[in-house]
């Protein structure tokens, strides 16, 4: 039986039906036509699939889209201008995207450690905290160095 | 993409609603974070029908300092435990938290669904496609076991990073009845060496975990390919109390393998020793997770070796 | 002075990627798109009895079943195998063959009606193991004539005499290894749309040779080329497992052009690894004989387990010994290749195509060499090696070289004499070298086109359009052709309109494979950005009244070098406009003829090669077995370095990946060909925890057929890297891995049993027919 879902993604209130059986991450893709959030593996495996909801980034497709009734959910598409230049600034700068398929899910940790950093937390472990993005490309190395810059 | 089956779904706010779901459908599926579940329902693993989510339930989310004893609500999601600063003064609790799959799916996993989580093998976690070619297997499907043809039980592995560290602990679990009569029991008591039956709740909701404060050294020695993902091929807890030496063993048999013993007082090392042997010779890994069973016994060892060397050198009796 | 080669510059196409705008294939949606799905064989091998698809097509919401026998032409990638079609007829081949395939209003509908279908099978006896296609040779994965059994190629080459030259040696040396097959594991699973249009079929696939792709499905579908359209946006990643004609594209074609809508696939991960086209596992035996420690003669055979179909293998068997001389003077050589059929999904080309293998087994084996003459291992190979300028035996054509200074540096930069041999025992560092193509010299369809042509295009408004038909698979190739003519143009590469890969508007190109991108799109893109360069400076000239030479091209002006006159960029190209018409050039690039005559001589020459050498430092945990790298050292011969952060990340990635396939990954199979491990958390990859330092470094040798004097990068640097890993973990604890991957069972395994070496004990009897002779080129007769 499908039910309403009230939600808000980047910043605009959405009335949706849907059937329980929805991930969050087939309603962004398949229902708002939000395709930035990328799809690897369905099974919480890879993490390219990452947003925020409520600010935590969250895998979109081992979450029920019914649960996220009243929460606020970020994609890559939606973060701030601001934000985005920023991160762009040192991903670009770094050399840290190649073939771009896991770009937006380090993105969407991007923004989340910069938020963090802003509420005063200081110690990032950023090899911790990545750790459950995968990259077939670059091996990491100027994803770190990227991040390094982002959080300093 | 992998499409998850229909299912009515439920999401009650008191333990009262819950229990009435519970009893109008009692083959409901209970979800909590779903990093467990909703990967086994899109492979075909398991098919429900209800789901029933428990996570606005407030009072399964706490955490509760007090001076005996540490109460954690089930609901308490990992990534909050491990930034908890007086968990986070537990050393080994903390790394098994930490060692738990990934950050981001740790946002989403809570502790009660970690100790409940389903048994792994490596012919069960498999699309339906797989499954199907292989034949099913007796978890789920047929009557054969792929890993031990001709067994008349599962031998599917629990595969928890927090209960062995738990048990360790000598961690005791609330279960609530639908009389909502709570009940306290050890947390070994809720595992069955059995891959297919291994959760032993009889209807009862796990409510709370309790750990008791007291001095103890504890270490938690994971074996796996990978510094992060993967689950415990051996999960190694070992508690030194003042007067008892625990050691509890995830990733190598459908339950909890734990041994207690008092410490004898005459040669430490020496009992030491007989354990690491006694604990050697009494697991039985078998051959349905990544590595091989006896490299699996061998890692145990070598981690207990180590986790006494580390003992000795702790001084912290 | 050059103003963006090599430069620190942002890539082109990173800030859509960054924004989550760059649409990958499975981001395209169409109106009244029906979704398709597989029903796969759950046999590895079987012969087809029965299909009923009778309920699955009374499923409300499925529109259209196909079968083998409405796709009845055979195709392959390659000429000499057309040994497949898109679903199975009369029998399957390996576990995860498609064999029916279907189209729904819904991907629930698709999934619903596939297990409504039912196929009744005879299951046959399979081969799944090289071991087990050489014995049981009555067991045919296809019907050869050629060659016994599952042998699907054999090569028996000899250049020299390899029996005389042992003969002469002092010293004489042989070793087996095994070569694990492992995965492509792109980020982006396969995914098409195909979309039905009046009197044309486009299709948006992820894809890394739309050119051929092109060629193909027009056979497949039988229908003419210019009724089809490929369209191939962004592909995340590649590795090589995008370059065959999938299943999924031929059938999405199919049902597209039944339905009248458009259809969508996107394979779910564990599909990925049924598509697979993954690296060959390789059972290889090598011989070296050396006079005065120079190397006389080497023998070398492989055997490769190359799945169910043919894909790019025969290329892959005759990489297996095309190589190794470039890096090394082999004045005798042979090379016995053979490979065979096996019911497992198809092995093809990945990063390295098929030369990975082989330069695993030359560079323990030469490690093993310089132990027993007491040299450290880079002594022994200074002793042996290329030079510049240098003629193979093989007849490969060796331009610029930085071989030798990219030893020198790693060796210097990680101390490797202080550490060899000295570490304490767990800590172990190791040495290895490899060289790659910049491009195979001859196309997969023989003829004298040319390899990439690009077009470019100055507009009234200034704007300079490049058309090109390279894919962008991550390596940074739209960056690198911006890069190239905004060097050329004066203006900025953001400002290089691009028009790409779309079989429509854009000339050909083969594709990305083989690492001939930078060669020779950069090739084409240059040339083609100096003819419209050469009509706006004879313009310049002209309206600035000074003469061609003294005349630059800066900042969107064309100035003179002395800076007292200048005219705006857009000025010229509208004053050329009006008097010599629309600005369109072309560029072209096909490589220099090869120089061998032999039956295989086309696999191995190249315009050029690169060069690299690395340093591996490890630590061995003895309590699990778990080797873990410490720091990498890798120097790399770019020719020329275009976009200095792109070059360093494809190194990087190389590492990583080379990495994984010496410690992780594998593709096994269970006794009844069932894939064993199906996604992310089971096929082992390295995540960024296990990621160590990599010290990277870029020698340039300016090549002077390469753009900017560039060469390869995207899989040179593989190469010596699983090799230099193994030669690390016998420094570190005196135990030989000769197989790969190094799993930590493995590690823990040998030293508990005191192993001094882990391997294969022995290769496969082989009958080869007798060799094709090779006269040696007249450099090399010593």
């Amino acid at each position: 039986m499908k039910k309403v879902l009230k939600f808000n993604v980047n910043g605009k209130d959405y009335e949706i039906l849907i059937s329980p059986n929805k991930t969050l991450l087939e309603v962004l893709r398949e229902d708002l036509l939000l395709t930035g959030t990328k799809h690897g593996c369905d099974t919480g495996e890879c993490g390219l699939c990452a947003v925020l909801i409520d600010g935590i980034p969250h895998l979109s497709c081992l979450t029920l889209a019914i649960t996220c009734e009243g929460k606020n959910i970020t994609t890559v598409e939606g973060i701030d201008k601001k934000e985005i230049e920023i991160i762009e600034k040192s991903f670009l700068e770094e050399g840290a995207v190649q073939c771009g398929f896991c770009t937006p899910s380090f993105v969407i940790m991007a923004k989340y450690l910069m938020d963090r950093k802003k509420k005063g937390l200081n110690h990032i472990d950023l090899k911790e905290e990545l750790s459950g993005s995968l990259c077939r490309c670059t091996g990491y190395t100027k994803i770190l160095k990227a991040f390094e810059r982002i959080i300093k | 993409m992998l499409k998850l089956k229909e299912f009515e779904f439920f999401s009650p706010y008191t333990c009262e609603e819950l229990f009435s779901l519970i009893k109008k459908y009692p083959e409901a599926k209970i979800i909590a974070g779903g990093t467990d579940l909703i990967p086994k329902i899109k492979r075909g693993q398991i098919e429900p029908n209800y789901v029933i989510s428990i996570l606005y339930i407030k009072e399964f989310d706490f955490i509760k300092i007090e001076e005996n004893e540490i109460r954690i609500g089930a609901l308490k999601k990992l990534r909050e435990l491990e930034k908890n600063e007086e968990i986070k003064k537990i050393k080994g609790l903390h790394i098994a938290l930490k060692s738990v799959a990934t950050p981001i799916i740790r946002n989403s996993a809570t502790i009660g669904g970690n100790l409940l989580q389903d048994t792994r093998c490596k012919f069960y976690d498999k699309s339906k496609f797989w499954r199907e070619a292989l034949g099913y297997c007796l978890k789920k499907g047929d009557a054969e076991c792929r890993v031990a043809p001709g067994s008349n039980r599962c031998f599917a592995v629990f595969c928890s990073d927090i209960a062995p560290i738990l048990i360790a602990l000598d961690s005791e679990v609330v279960l609530i009845d639908s009389d909502l009569k709570e009940q306290r029991i050890k947390l070994e008591e809720i595992y069955r060496d059995d891959g297919i039956n291994h959760i032993n709740l009889n209807g009862k909701i796990l409510k709370e975990i309790i750990i008791p404060r007291e001095k103890f050294f504890l270490t938690y020695k994971k074996l796996r390919i990978r510094d992060t993902i993967d689950f415990p091929e051996a999960g190694v807890a070992v508690v030194v109390k003042k007067e008892s030496i625990n050691i509890a063993i995830s990733g190598i048999s459908s339950s909890i393998f734990y041994l207690k013993e008092k410490i004898s007082g005459s040669d430490f090392n020496l009992q030491i020793n007989k354990l690491i042997e006694e604990v050697y010779n009494s697991i039985k890994p078998m051959d349905n997770l990544y590595f091989p069973p006896l490299y699996r016994k061998k890692v145990v060892r070598n981690f207990l070796v180590k986790a006494f060397k580390e003992f000795n050198e702790s001084e912290i009796f | 002075m050059e103003k963006i080669i090599g430069k620190k510059r942002k890539r082109v196409d990173a800030g859509y990627k960054i924004k989550g705008t760059a649409k990958y294939a499975e981001d395209f949606y169409a109106p009244n798109m029906l979704y398709m799905k597989f029903k796969r064989s759950p046999y590895a091998h079987a012969l087809i009895e029965e299909i009923d698809y009778s309920e699955a097509l009374k499923l409300k919401g499925v529109e259209a079943v196909i079968t083998g026998k409405d796709l009845p032409v055979k195709y392959g990638i390659l000429p000499v195998t057309q040994d497949e079609t898109a679903l199975a007829i009369d029998k399957v081949r390996y576990v995860g063959e498609p064999v029916v395939a279907l189209c729904a209003e819904t991907e629930e509908i698709a999934i619903k009606a596939i297990d409504l279908i039912k196929v009744k099978y005879k299951e046959l006896d399979s081969v799944l193991s090289i071991e087990e296609a050489f014995e049981k040779e009555n067991v045919r994965v296809h019907e050869s004539e050629k060659f016994k059994g599952n042998a699907h190629r054999v090569i028996h080459l000899e250049f020299g005499d390899v029996e005389s030259a042992f003969k002469e040696c002092d010293y004489v040396r042989e070793d087996i290894f095994f070569y694990s097959g492992n995965a492509h594991l792109p980020m982006e699973p396969h995914s098409v749309l195909a979309v039905p249009e009046e009197n044309k079929l486009t299709i948006y696939v992820s894809h890394q040779a739309p050119y051929y792709l092109h060629q193909i499905l027009s056979k497949a579908l039988s229908i003419p080329q210019k009724n089809i359209r490929i369209v191939v946006p962004y592909v995340g990643g590649g590795f090589g497992g995008k370059l065959d004609p999938f299943p999924e594209i031929v059938c999405a074609g199919k049902l597209a052009l039944i339905t009248g809508k458009p259809v969508k696939c996107t394979l779910e991960r564990e599909e990925v690894f049924y598509n697979h086209r993954g690296r060959h596992p390789a059972l290889m035996w090598i011989k070296t004989g050396l006079k005065e420690g120079r190397i006389k003669a080497i023998h070398f055979k492989s055997f490769l387990d190359g799945g169910a179909y043919g894909s790019f293998g025969v290329a892959c068997s005759y990489y297996q010994g095309a190589l190794q001389t470039t890096t090394y003077k082999i004045p005798n050589y042979k090379v016995q290749v053979v490979r065979f059929y096996t019911n497992k999904p198809p092995c093809g080309p990945k990063r390295g195509h098929g030369t990975p293998q082989p330069r695993f087994a030359l560079e323990c084996h030469f490690d093993k060499i310089a132990e027993d003459l007491n040299l450290k291992p880079h002594e022994f190979r200074l002793k042996n090696l290329t030079d510049s300028n240098f003629v193979t035996i093989n007849y490969l054509k060796i331009t610029s070289s930085g071989l030798k200074e990219c030893i020198e540096k790693v060796i210097k930069e990680s101390e490797f004499e202080k550490k060899h041999g000295k570490l304490p025992y767990g800590e172990g560092i190791g040495f290895a070298i490899g060289a790659y193509l910049s491009g195979a010299a001859l196309p997969i369809y023989w003829n004298e086109m040319p390899h990439s042509e690009v077009v470019i295009k100055a507009d009234r408004s200034g704007i300079i359009s490049v058309y090109s038909g390279h894919t962008e698979i991550g390596q940074g190739s739209d960056t690198m052709l911006s890069y190239i003519v905004a060097e050329v143009l004066g203006i900025n590469p953001e400002d290089v309109k691009l028009i790409l890969r779309d079989t429509d508007t854009v000339p050909p190109d083969l594709g990305s494979y083989s690492s001939r991108v930078t060669y020779m799109v950069g090739n084409a893109a240059f040339e083609a950005a100096n003819k419209l360069k050469n009509v706006l400076i004879k313009t310049a000239s002209e309206l600035l009244e000074e003469k061609e030479d003294e005349l630059i091209f800066e900042n969107y002006k064309i100035k003179t070098k002395k800076g007292d006159k200048e005219i705006e960029l857009v000025e010229v190209i509208r004053k050329a406009i009006e008097r010599e018409g629309p600005l369109v050039f072309t560029g072209k690039y096909k490589p220099p003829p090869i120089l061998g005559k032999y039956k295989g001589a086309g696999v191995g020459p190249s315009p050029a090669y690169s060069f690299t050498a690395c340093v591996i430092q490890v630590k061995v945990d003895t309590d699990t077995g778990i080797v873990k790298p410490q720091k990498v050292w890798i120097a790399h011969d770019i020719g020329r370095c275009i976009n200095r952060k792109n070059v360093e990340g494809q190194i990087e990635g190389s590492v990583y990946m080379g990495l994984c396939e010496a410690l992780t990954e594998k593709t096994e199979y269970t006794k009844k060909g069932l894939l064993k491990d199906t996604g992310f958390l089971d096929y082992k990859t390295l995540t960024i925890k296990e990621m160590p330092d990599i010290n990277v470094y870029l020698i340039e040798t300016h090549d002077k057929g390469g753009p900017f004097g560039a060469k390869e990068v995207g899989q040179g640097p593989l190469l010596p890297v699983i090799p230099a890993l193994c030669n690390a973990v016998y420094d570190a604890i005196g135990i030989r891995f000769d197989e790969i991957p190094i799993t930590p069972d493995k590690v823990l395994d040998a030293i508990e049993r005191n192993k001094k070496r882990i391997g294969p004990e022995k290769i496969i009897d082989f009958k080869f027919p007798p060799p094709i002779k090779v006269e040696v080129p007249e450099n090399v007769k010593t």
